[in-house]
C-alpha cells in the first residue's frame, strides 16, 4: 500500500519543481497583458504540439473513456470517445487559420461573438464558454481528489490544495507563457509514462491474449464492434466533445499563440492524431476491469483506470500512474487557469479604463479568484457529471451558429441567438436530466443521443434558415478593424464594436 | 462482431506504437526549434 506521506511528499516535490520551472521561464519575458494572455506569435510546433496535447489531455482520459468502455458500450463507445476528442482539434486546423485571417488582433471567442454578433450572443458565449471551462476545471480537480484518496488514501483538501496551490504560482505569474512551456515538459512525462503503464499493466494481467480472453468470458460484449449502445453513445459523445471544445478558450489562445498558420494547422492535426491512441489505451481499461470482476458497483466504471492498476501492479508503478495522473491535471488546470483569466480580462476595457498593467493585474487576481474556487469545489467530492452534460448541451447548441458568423455574411445577430436558443430547447426537451424537473411527458422517451443530435442538427438548420432571411450583409473585414490588440491605445476608444448587422 | 484476440492485440501495440511515434516525434520537433531559436539569437 502506498503511504498518504509518501505519495503527497512525492507529488509536492514533482509540482514544486513544475511551479519553479514555469516561473523562470516567464521571468522577464511578460511586458504586456498581451505577453500574459495570448502569446501571439510566439510558439513553434514542437512547444504548441504540445501544449496541445497537455492541455487536451486531463486526467479525464483515465476516468471517462474507461467508464465508457465499461458502461456504456464497450470498445465501440471508447472508439467514439477517441474520435469525439481528435474531432475537436482537427477542427481547430481548419477554423484555426480562419480566426487569424478575420482578427489578426484578436484575443478571445467572446471578443469575436460581441464583435460579430452584439452584446446577447456575446452574453450567451460568455456564460457557456465559462461554465463549460469551470467544469472542466471543478471535474479535472475532483477527479485528482478521488484517484489519489482511492490510491493512497489522501485527503481530498490536501490533494486539491498542492495541486491547485502550485499551479496558481506558475500561472498567476507567468500566464499562458508558464502554462505553455511547462506543458511542454508535462506532455514529455506523459506520453512515456502512459506507455509504461499500460505496457506494465498487460504484462502483469499476461499480455494481450490473457486480457482478451478474460473479458470475452466475463462480457463479450464490450469487445463487440459496432455494439448498437456504443454507436449510440460514440455518437452523442463526438457532439458533445466537438461543440464544447469548440467554445473553449483554451484552443483560440493557442491559435493565436502559433508561429504561424502552417505551424498552426499542422500542430492541432498531429495533436488529433495523438489523442485517438491516447483515449482508446485509456478506456480499454473499462472492459478489463469489468472482466476482472473489479465493477461490482454502477460507481466503479468511473475509476476502472485506478481499480485495474492498484489490482495488479506493485507501488512504484502504482506510484507512476499517480504521477501521471497529477501530470495530466495540472497541465490541463495552468491551461484552463489561463483560459478563464483571459476572457475576463479581454472583455475588462469595455467596463473599466485600466491601464496595460491594471490589466494585468486584473488578469492574474480573476487567475487566483479561479484557483482559489476550484480548488475548493475540488475538494468537496461533488459529482460534477449532470453539470458537465448540461454544460456540454449548452455548447452543442451554440458552436455552429457562432463559427458560421466567420464564414457567412448573412449570419446576423437575431438569427444565431434564435438558432441557439431552439436548438437548447430541443436538447433540453430530450435531456434525461431535465425529465425529472419538466412536465414533458408526452414527449418520446429522453435520450443524449437525441438531446445533443438534436440540439446541434435544429441549431444548425436554424441558423443557414434565418440567414436567408432579409437581405443583411455583413462585412467579415469590419472584424479586423474592430478587434484590436489590448496594448494598442485605440482598442479601449473603438470598444471593439459596432452596428452588427 | 465481437473483436479477435489478433485485432485486439493490434490495436493496443499498434495504440502504443503510434503514441510512441508522437512522443519521438515531439521530441524532434521541440529540439529543431530549441535549435533555430539559439541560431536566431545567439
Amino acid at each position: 500500500m502506498v503511504t498518504t506521506t509518501a505519495l503527497l511528499g512525492l507529488l509536492v516535490a514533482v509540482l514544486v519543481v513544475f511551479a519553479a520551472f514555469g516561473a523562470w521561464y516567464a521571468r522577464g519575458r511578460i511586458e504586456t497583458v498581451e505577453d500574459y494572455i495570448t502569446a501571439r506569435n510566439s510558439t513553434g510546433g514542437g512547444a504548441l504540439t504540445a501544449t496541445v496535447v497537455a492541455s487536451s489531455m486531463g486526467a479525464w482520459i483515465l476516468f471517462s473513456p474507461a467508464e465508457a468502455g465499461a458502461a456504456f458500450g464497450g470498445i465501440t463507445a471508447v472508439a467514439g470517445y477517441a474520435a469525439g476528442s481528435a474531432l475537436a482539434l482537427a477542427a481547430f486546423a481548419v477554423v484555426g487559420p480562419r480566426i487569424r485571417t478575420l482578427l489578426p488582433a484578436g484575443h478571445s471567442l467572446t471578443e469575436y461573438a460581441y464583435a460579430r454578433y452584439g452584446p446577447i450572443m456575446y452574453g450567451y458565449v460568455l456564460l457557456v464558454s465559462v461554465a463549460y471551462m469551470f467544469v472542466f476545471l471543478a471535474a479535472e480537480f475532483t477527479g485528482i481528489a478521488s484517484a489519489l484518496s482511492l490510491i493512497a488514501g489522501v485527503p481530498d483538501w490536501q490533494t486539491a490544495a498542492v495541486v491547485g496551490g502550485t499551479v496558481l504560482l506558475y500561472t498567476g505569474y507567468g500566464g499562458l507563457r508558464a502554462s505553455m512551456v511547462t506543458d511542454t515538459v508535462q506532455t514529455a512525462l506523459i506520453l512515456p509514462l502512459l506507455i509504461v503503464s499500460v505496457v506494465v499493466t498487460l504484462l502483469a494481467l499476461g499480455g494481450t491474449d490473457a486480457v482478451h480472453a478474460t473479458v470475452v468470458d466475463a462480457a463479450p460484449e464490450l469487445l463487440t464492434l459496432g455494439a448498437p449502445s456504443g454507436l449510440e453513445f460514440g455518437a452523442y459523445v463526438v457532439v458533445a466533445i466537438v461543440g464544447a471544445e469548440m467554445l473553449n478558450q483554451a484552443w483560440w489562445q493557442r491559435v493565436y499563440a502559433a508561429s504561424d498558420e502552417g505551424t498552426l494547422r499542422r500542430s492541432f492535426l498531429v495533436a488529433a492524431v495523438a489523442v485517438v491512441p491516447m483515449v482508446f489505451l485509456a478506456g480499454v481499461f473499462g472492459p478489463v476491469a469489468v472482466g476482472l470482476g473489479l465493477v461490482e458497483a454502477p460507481g466503479d466504471a468511473s475509476v476502472s483506470f485506478f481499480l485495474v492498476v492498484t489490482e495488479v501492479l506493485p507501488d512504484p508503478a502504482v506510484i507512476a500512474v499517480a504521477v501521471l495522473a497529477v501530470l495530466l491535471v495540472v497541465s490541463s488546470a495552468d491551461t484552463l487557469f489561463n483560459a478563464i483569466a483571459s476572457v475576463v480580462t479581454v472583455d475588462l476595457p469595455r467596463i473599466v479604463d485600466l491601464s496595460d498593467a491594471g490589466l494585468t493585474a486584473a488578469a492574474r487576481a480573476v487567475t487566483v479568484v479561479v484557483a482559489a474556487a476550484a480548488t475548493v469545489v475540488g475538494a468537496q467530492g461533488y459529482s460534477v457529471l449532470t453539470l458537465f452534460l448540461l454544460a456540454d448541451l449548452l455548447a452543442a447548441a451554440t458552436f455552429v451558429p457562432l463559427l458560421y458568423g466567420l464564414y457567412s455574411q448573412r449570419a446576423w445577430s437575431g438569427g444565431v441567438a434564435t438558432a441557439s436558443a431552439t436548438g437548447l430547447v430541443v436538447g433540453l426537451a430530450f435531456f434525461p436530466p431535465a425529465r425529472a424537473v419538466l412536465p414533458l411527458s408526452a414527449l418520446p422517451a429522453a435520450s443524449y443521443f437525441v438531446s445533443f443530435v438534436g440540439a446541434a442538427v435544429v441549431s444548425t438548420g436554424l441558423a443557414a434558415v434565418t440567414a436567408r432571411l432579409g437581405n443583411r450583409r455583413y462585412d467579415l473585414d469590419r472584424l479586423d478593424r474592430d478587434v484590436r490588440r489590448l496594448d494598442d491605445d485605440g482598442a479601449l476608444a473603438d470598444g471593439h464594436g459596432g452596428d452588427r448587422r | 462482431m465481437t473483436l479477435s484476440t489478433l485485432g485486439f492485440a493490434v490495436l493496443v501495440w499498434g495504440s502504443l506504437a503510434l503514441v510512441a511515434v508522437v512522443f519521438a516525434y515531439e521530441l524532434l520537433t521541440v529540439w529543431r526549434d530549441w535549435r533555430e531559436t539559439a541560431v536566431e539569437s545567439p
